[in-house]
């Protein structure tokens, strides 16, 4: 579980309190709902997983945006909304395009403050079982 | 598939031209896999570790189902040495089976001489010889959790020598050939003897060429069979002339009982020139390198695909399969279309999944022209190539189907 003292720590930290609050305040979920780090997804781990109604992943990067819109992109098969956080960009809107297309949101983290700038579609290749061992694993985790 | 019944020196075995032996190496964790895929297994491969460590539990299990197997010395670990942080009883046991100056030298960890390997050549054949008497004390107990009718316990169907990793130069391959002799000698006429032929080095051509004279060596000790070994060959990295080089050493060996001790569907489609048996891990090993012998560990979760003759990460398996609707879901003996999801599969599925596609991919090479075969693998590149690119570019690289047009080309110009 990510405690919010985390979330203050430093500038990776404030990436990724920028994402959580964007993706809570986007996908109404709660502020102390399960939100957990480092998730194993099979032989994979997604950086951030967050439920509520939903299941919502984010991949942080500071840089090298690609890599993470790749492992979004697989994310999509494991929970229902898929994010990249990255650092404000000049290439934002090559970035947004490309994530688009594959139905992966964006979220740009400025000092701490995260903003979607790109709407996540709800996954359509969202696997039951994949979803439903994601979800036991954070239950039993809270 | 071929029973070894009889043993004698200089036991002449009709070649299987109809179709390869599938043998699978046998992990100790493997046992669940091996009763569940018993039917498609037609040999087991023990390596000299899990045989000599896990005598009892091992030689229990192997000697129950019933199939034909051999013990693979594996002694080219001791030959690149293990790093002590990875050295294990299992290396122990190995090396103690290999006499008492061969084990001295290996645990001081001092260099091992010509008359060390010579006596372990002989050590070792001894133990295989009296494997049934020696490990069979759980024989019963492992025999009566098959549903199968149990035979008494048989011996090896071929004793291995000890052999080395030969450098390209075939420095070492007198080395070899004298173990093989001391081999035949200590067995006499009481079993059949393979010789191993192994190459160091890159695996490209001028290796494969240098296997190929390793091969006439070791066949003019008159054995029954050669397993060989291309360090670290990779079926999937291989270029065409590598391809065609291999493909040339099997038909000039095609007289003799060719053996391939890690392999995938390249090699069972070389099946076609004259290899007799392709043999791999269940989920694993279609290549190994010699210098990592004493890395062990689990088989992955992973997806053997079918139509790639490769292996995917499982959510790489279900993006693909997203974006090339055709191939659809598996149908081989184990999945039978049931899975729309790769991550519905255990890991047991996943694992007898690969033994039965590996039998598919036999009866697709056994059923279809070299020609017509060459056709279907540019097609399923095609198809291959289409769906990857419609991934994100990041994941393109996490799928391989360049080889199959390298082995179409390759097939080609060998039918």
């Amino acid at each position: 579980m990510i405690t919010y003292r985390d979330l203050e720590l430093n500038e990776d930290r404030a990436l990724l309190r920028g994402a959580v609050r964007a993706v809570q305040s986007a996908h109404g979920l709660a502020h102390k709902g399960p939100c957990e780090r480092q998730v194993p997804l099979g032989r994979r781990r997604a950086d951030v997983v967050m439920a509520g109604e939903y299941l919502v992943t984010v991949e942080l990067k500071l840089s090298d945006w690609k890599r993470a819109l790749g492992q979004a992109s697989l994310n999509q098969l494991w929970t229902d909304y898929s994010y990249i956080a990255i650092p404000e960009s000049g290439r934002i809107d090559v970035i947004c395009a490309a994530a688009r297309e594959e139905g992966v949101g964006v979220i740009t983290v400025d000092r701490g403050k995260g903003q979607v700038v790109a709407e996540a579609r709800l996954s359509r290749v969202v696997d039951p079982c994949r979803r439903e061992r994601l979800w036991a694993v954070l239950t039993q985790s809270g | 598939m071929i029973l070894v019944a009889e043993s004698g020196s200089g036991l002449s075995l009709p070649r299987v031209a109809e179709q390869p032996e599938l043998h699978f190496l046998f992990a100790n964790a493997d046992q669940q896999v091996f009763r569940a895929t018993l039917d498609a297994i037609d040999g087991l491969v023990v390596p000299g570790t899990v045989a000599t460590y896990f005598r009892q539990g091992t030689g229990g299990f192997v000697l129950s189902l019933a199939r034909p197997y051999v013990i693979d010395p594996r002694t080219p670990i001791f030959q690149f040495g293990i790093p002590v942080r990875a050295d294990r009883p299992s290396h122990e046991a190995l090396a103690r089976v290999c006499g008492e100056a061969f084990f001295r030298a290996v645990k001081q960890q001092t260099a091992l001489k010509a008359e060390d390997w010579i006596n372990a050549a002989e050590s070792f054949a001894q133990f295989q010889l009296e494997y049934t008497t020696t490990s069979a004390d759980r024989f019963a107990r492992y025999a009566a959790l098959l549903d199968e009718p149990t035979t008494s316990p048989s011996p090896p169907a071929f004793i291995l020598p000890t052999y080395l990793m030969v450098a390209p130069d075939l420095s070492d391959s007198e080395l070899v050939v004298r173990m093989l002799e001391v081999t035949k000698k200590s067995v006499g006429s009481r079993a059949p003897v393979a010789a191993v032929a192994a190459i160091d080095g890159m695996g490209g051509a001028t290796e494969i060429q240098a296997l190929s004279s390793l091969i006439a060596s070791v066949r003019a000790a008159r054995v029954d069979a050669v397993h060989y070994w291309i360090n670290d060959f990779r079926e999937t990295e291989a270029s065409i002339d590598e391809i065609l080089a291999l493909g040339s050493l099997v038909r000039e060996h095609s007289s003799t009982r060719l053996v391939s001790m890690y392999g995938g569907f390249l090699s069972i489609a070389l099946s076609r020139l004259g290899l007799a048996v392709v043999s791999s891990g269940i989920g694993y090993s279609e290549s190994r390198d010699a210098q990592s012998l004493f890395r062990t560990g689990p088989v992955p979760a992973r997806y053997y695909h079918p139509s790639l003759h490769a292996f995917l990460s499982l959510d790489m398996a279900d993006r693909l399969a997203d974006k090339a609707k055709s191939w659809g879901p598996c149908v081989c003996q184990r999945c039978q279309g049931r899975f729309s999801s790769v991550a519905q599969m255990t890991y047991q599925d996943l694992l007898a999944h690969f033994v039965y596609t590996r039998v598919d991919e036999r009866r697709l090479v056994l059923d279809t022209t070299p020609a017509a075969l060459a056709d279907q693998l540019e097609s399923v590149a095609a198809v291959a190539e289409a769906a990857t690119m419609q991934l994100v570019p990041a994941l393109r690289k996490n799928v391989r189907y360049q080889h199959l047009s390298r082995w179409a080309d390759a097939l080609r110009q060998l039918s």
